[in-house]
């Protein structure tokens, strides 16, 4: 029997970890195969990651990692004369 | 052998490189290694922790409670794990007990957008052509901002899984143990977390070129 949409998006995941049981892939292949949607659907599911990592890689600001190293110099310094 | 512009020493480069000599002169109480090993990862810690916790106050707070648990465990350290990954541990444990404690106060938490289906379970949207080069390309500053402003508004415990998994790189059974949830919570959240990611992005693109 042939996969919806919405059943082989719930499937995502697992197809793209490669943990889909080979009936199930299979399945869900033959459906994206012959799904436009979908196929789209599935390149912006896998792309979506990498675009995540790339806009939220945070820099630590200046006055905070000054912050770190002065926090860190004084308890460092509490822990040896204790 | 060059100089270590931190500790004016002759060193090395080959060994600077590589945490486990720092770690090691470290653990033998010399602070300004300490001090280069927390350079070389407060970003990443800090960015880990900003990203789950939603706040530049207290991702800083975290990150001076991460590593001065680690300086004051450094001798339990056995070096099972890269030095990096500890420490990241040990600040996503933090970042996820501040998470607790706001959940008992706080959090109005919005529905996730996800796709949408007919009756027959088909798609109804149409998706946007904008996965294929996604890798590849450089980011567009209002795409990033979208971005964020689509992570921010996740609730924390989608946002916690997404964080660790997708940008952090942890293991399914880590972030698990973690986050004090089952695997199945973690990969659903995960997922869920996805689209709705998914969904922001796809609104973006349709919105430009409309």
């Amino acid at each position: 029997m042939s996969n919806t949409c919405k059943e082989c998006i719930d499937l995502l995941l697992d197809y793209v970890e490669g943990e889909l049981p080979a009936d199930v892939r299979t399945r869900l292949e033959v459906h994206m195969g012959g799904c436009e949607p979908c196929d789209q659907f599935l390149k912006t599911y896998k792309a979506t990651p990498g675009l995540c990592r790339k806009a939220l890689a945070a820099k630590m600001p200046d006055d905070i990692a000054k912050k770190l190293t002065d926090f860190l110099r004084v308890e460092m310094n509490k822990d040896r004369k204790a | 052998m060059q100089l270590d512009t931190h500790s004016g020493r002759l060193v090395d480069p080959v060994v600077v490189d590589d945490d486990s000599a720092l770690l090691v002169r470290a653990q033998a109480g010399d602070s300004l290694a300490f001090e280069q090993l927390v350079e070389r990862h407060r970003t990443q810690v800090f960015s880990l922790a900003s990203r789950m916790l939603n706040s530049p106050d207290d991702a800083a707070e975290v990150t001076q409670e991460a590593f001065l648990a680690a300086y004051r465990h450094l001798p339990e350290f056995r070096g099972d794990s890269a030095f990096g990954s500890w420490v990241y541990r040990i600040a996503a444990n933090y970042a996820l007990m501040r998470l607790r404690h706001r959940r008992v106060t706080s959090e109005i938490e919005s529905p996730l957008e996800g796709p949408h289906f007919n009756d027959r379970g088909s798609l109804v949207d149409s998706v946007a052509d904008w996965g294929r080069n996604a890798e590849g390309q450089t980011l567009d500053a209002e795409l990033g901002k979208a971005i964020e402003q689509a992570t921010e508004g996740l609730p924390p415990e989608y946002r916690q899984v997404f964080v660790l998994r997708d940008l952090e790189g942890l293991s399914y059974d880590e972030i698990a143990t973690l986050t004090e949830t089952s695997l199945s919570a973690v990969k659903s959240r995960l997922h869920r977390a996805r689209l709705a990611l998914r969904e922001a992005i796809d609104h973006f693109y349709a919105e430009r070129e409309s």
